[in-house]
């Protein structure tokens, strides 16, 4: 039996044949059209959502506290305001991304809170 | 070696009382003047030529007054041009407070949350003030989502009621946590170049320096964030909508 003939040019070229057909069925390249500065706001639209949260669980826990001590529920209000005041940290957190995506889906990506 | 913490101490320059009120002057206090007698002279002496073509200074001066007029008119429409002056105080003042910070030995005013919740508050109870005279009780329907049945109506108005009053904390925690978390990394960084010394200080100094620049945009994106905060709640109060 014989190897069959190693030919590392023909290999080549066939290679290259290959990717050229590759690239012509990609299509053009695609450039990424995002720069870094949107990038940068989308970490500021996410540190946004974040301190939101962390608030809203912050004002409802004291406001429950506070009721504790004043009229001596604990730790019933304590748990209420906790329940409440995650709720409402999403609730603006919610609203923060509803404004983002809807000025994103009209494409004005640049002006963003 | 000092703390990373010291650079936040309150020390009284001027010891000054009225009455129980302790109204020292205090480094806090000197440099809220210097940003404000600096942000005064950039835009008195940059509109001072009135040029066709701006110099450097007047450019400068412009493109912070046209990109806050232009945030206004976006974000509250033409009803938000007479608190154009409040929002572009508020942020200029601001800019200069975390831009001054970052000079070496200087004090950070919005690293406080005392100062920053000031700045808060006063939006917050000039916007429902806002939406009170020019509602009247009709402001209340704001709490009160629409369509809603109302069983639910039970439940959604107390976390729309906490949602508003959560505005001030989120808006202060937000500028001061980024000043103070940023100042404490470049001082914690700083102290290990002096530790690690001349032959290993030089990659925590690099990261300074990045960390620097990074600082520098994170002062203008948080001037920016409080002033655009500031556009939407007048949005909400004027116009009564989510």
């Amino acid at each position: 039996m014989d190897t069959p003939e190693r030919d590392p040019d023909g290999e080549r070229r066939r290679l290259d044949e290959l990717d050229a057909r590759l690239k012509k069925a990609r299509g053009p390249e695609v450039r990424p059209t995002q720069d870094m500065r949107v990038s940068h706001r989308e970490t500021g639209v996410a540190y946004r959502v974040l301190v939101d949260m962390i608030a809203g669980l912050l004002v409802g826990g004291f406001l429950g506290y506070w009721l504790d001590r004043w009229q001596g529920w604990a730790p019933w209000s304590l748990l209420g305001g906790l329940i409440l005041g995650f709720a409402a940290g999403a609730n603006n957190a919610w609203r923060a991304i509803r404004v983002y995506s809807d000025q994103a889906a009209k494409g004005d990506s640049n002006r963003l809170p | 070696m000092h703390s990373p913490m010291e650079q936040f101490e309150i020390k009284r320059l001027l010891d000054f009382r009225i009455g129980p009120l302790d109204a020292s002057f205090t480094n806090s206090a000197l440099w809220m003047v210097v940003a404000v007698a600096l942000a005064t002279l950039v835009f008195v002496f940059g509109m001072s030529r009135k040029a066709m073509v701006p110099g450097r200074l007047q450019a400068t001066a412009e493109l912070g007054y046209e990109f806050i007029a232009g945030m206004v008119r976006d974000n509250v429409g033409s009803a938000g041009k007479k608190y154009f002056p409040f929002v572009f105080t508020l942020f200029v003042f601001i800019l200069f407070c975390n831009l001054l910070g970052l000079v070496p030995y200087a004090f950070t005013p919005t690293s406080h949350i005392i100062v920053t919740f000031a700045m808060a508050a006063t939006v917050f109870v000039g916007v429902t003030v806002i939406g009170i005279t020019r509602h009247g009780l009709h402001f209340l329907s704001f709490f009160v989502p629409k369509g809603v049945p109302f069983v639910l109506l039970l439940l959604l108005v107390p976390i729309e009621v906490i949602s508003y009053f959560v505005r001030p904390f989120s808006l202060s925690i937000r500028l001061f946590a980024n000043m103070l978390a940023g100042h404490t990394m470049l001082k914690v960084f700083g102290g290990f170049v002096v530790m690690l010394g001349l032959y290993a200080g030089w990659a925590p100094l690099a990261f300074i320096v990045a960390f620097t620049g990074l600082e520098l945009l994170i002062a203008f994106l948080q001037a920016y964030v409080f002033a655009i905060l500031t556009c939407l709640y007048l949005n909400d109060a004027i116009h009564l909508s989510h």
